[in-house]
């Protein structure tokens, strides 16, 4: 199983520096507080992207030859998303403190990259049933349009303006950026239960594929 | 008796063709031979039995084991040798022995190492730029070096040549023989296996046609050569590839026991002889008879 992890981790690593390191450069090196919005941003585009690339280069045809179940290999991919993602959210809360201390802006950032992880982590769900349902060509097609989608969103709410006046904190609703920590508590709830539940979903249709 | 493999009501479906009700039972220690022509259904077949796709129903029995809650257990014990290489292309041959590796309790490095300098395949190439028939010995020294009670081979001598294509079968031969394990093999050319399957099943159209041991088969085809007018016309009509050559005629009979009287006159004669069929001949003659 370490082996499939091993190579999964991969992808999610290198994407992971192609799309963290110039924000962070920015942030270390010209003190923008406001590109870790776009780090928050980032999430979405990073596990799609991940994902993407690791199930094109992934050989299903070859792991059920191997002694591992597919419910085995569904858990493995289920645990890396997520256990990427609560890294990456942990690691860019810090960040956020670091920069924004304890401002009115720290909260309205730090819901954004909740919010982000929050819905990256269902997406990363849905994903992975995509794959094993259609192959790799359609979600290829399918990650593509999201991201085509993503871009015409930022330029429609104008992020790079908004990251200029370090406004980004406002597209965070106000019940999560001004609220109390509970109501972040209970949307991380109710994403890992729409995950588990879709990791539920992805060990029926594995074990119903064919793809290779 | 112990069952090795036992496959009971097998059918798979898909929306232009059907494998339907394959039921057969494997003892340990023999060849089990699965030939058909191309499209008959080998390959879904090997599929259902090593539990790559699913079946629309019946039921694969390993060793006693059920895929449903043994599955683990079962492919610790099998090795699947694919019509087509299921590999990471893009990773070098080492990458891919060592990713096997890490899943199986038992593995010999020694012996498939050994395995990969006697059939010539370069540990550090690219899996993708290995030819045809090095992607397949790949595939077999992977199976044979998990110490594996059941091997099932996809057109394992395809593109070998004719020296490798002897030494995979000897080995295939004494896998079975020596170690008490079993071998399921499936082909669409009978060359060389016929020698070593004990047992003979033919598969069209999703129909296992013929389910046979080997030398009872043998027996009961022959190929029967004979002089013009040597044999009656009666008997003339119930051979099938009769082959007519200016220096004597030949045909097969697909029950050889039933007009074996009615030939010793023209034996004792000298205008008929009889001789062993080739499977192939058989084969064909089946096909064309369905």
């Amino acid at each position: 199983m370490s082996a499939i992890l091993r190579k999964s981790s991969f992808f999610f690593i290198s994407h992971l520096c192609t799309f963290v390191i110039p924000p962070l450069a920015m942030l270390l090196g010209q003190r923008n507080r406001g590109v870790l919005s776009v780090m928050a941003l980032w999430v979405p585009v990073w596990l799609s992207s991940s994902i993407l690339w690791s199930e094109r280069q992934e050989s299903y045809g070859f792991l059920r030859t191997l002694p591992v179940t597919d419910r085995q290999i569904v858990r493995a991919k289920f645990g890396l998303a997520l256990g990427f993602a609560v890294i990456y959210w942990l690691v860019l809360s810090l960040f956020i403190r670091g920069a924004w201390g304890s401002t009115p802006e720290y909260s309205g950032y730090v819901a954004l990259a909740s919010l982000t992880c929050a819905v990256s982590l269902v997406l990363a769900g849905g994903w992975y049933i995509f794959s094993w349902q259609f192959g790799p060509s359609a979600l290829t097609a399918g990650v593509i349009a999201f991201m085509v989608l993503g871009i015409l969103a930022t330029w429609m709410v104008d992020v790079k303006r908004m990251v200029r006046i370090g406004g980004i904190g406002t597209l965070a609703p106000r019940w999560l950026a001004e609220g109390p920590w509970v109501h972040q508590a209970v949307l991380f709830a109710v994403a890992l239960a729409a995950y588990y539940g879709l990791m539920r979903l992805a060990v029926r249709v594995k074990e119903e594929s064919e793809t290779s | 008796m112990a069952i090795s493999l036992e496959a009971k009501g097998l059918t798979k479906h898909y929306d232009d063709f059907t494998l339907k009700d394959i039921s057969f039972e494997i003892p340990p220690g023999c060849v089990f031979g699965v030939f058909g022509p191309t499209g008959a259904g080998k390959t879904t077949l090997m599929k259902l039995l090593v539990h790559q796709i699913p079946a629309s129903s019946g039921t694969v029995r390993i060793f006693g084991l059920g895929y449903d809650d043994r599955e683990k257990e079962i492919k610790n014990r099998i090795g699947y040798v694919p019509q087509e290489p299921l590999f990471y292309q893009d990773r070098s041959v080492e990458f891919n022995a060592r990713f096997a590796a890490s899943f199986y309790e038992r593995w010999d490095g020694g012996s498939f190492g050994r395995m990969l300098e006697e059939f010539k395949v370069g540990r550090e190439k690219t899996f993708k730029r290995l030819s045809r028939g090095q992607k397949t010995l790949f595939a077999i020294a992977l199976a044979l070096s998990h110490e594996a009670d059941l091997l099932v081979l996809d057109e394992p001598t395809a593109g070998l040549d004719i020296i490798l294509r002897r030494t995979i079968l000897e080995r295939l031969r004494r896998f079975a023989a020596e170690e008490e394990k079993t071998v399921v093999v499936a082909s669409h050319v009978t060359d060389g296996l016929e020698d070593i399957a004990e047992y003979i099943n033919f598969l069209d159209n999703g129909k296992l046609v013929v389910q046979s041991d080997r030398d009872e088969l043998l027996a009961r085809w022959k190929r029967i050569h004979f002089k013009e007018g040597a044999l009656p016309p009666a008997l003339l009509g119930q051979l099938v590839d009769v082959r007519r050559q200016p220096f004597g005629s030949s045909g097969l009979t697909p029950d050889f026991p039933a007009i074996r009287g009615s030939l010793e006159a023209g034996i004792a004669r000298g205008d008929v002889r009889i001789e062993n069929a080739r499977l192939d001949d058989i084969l064909i003659a089946m096909h064309q008879g369905e």
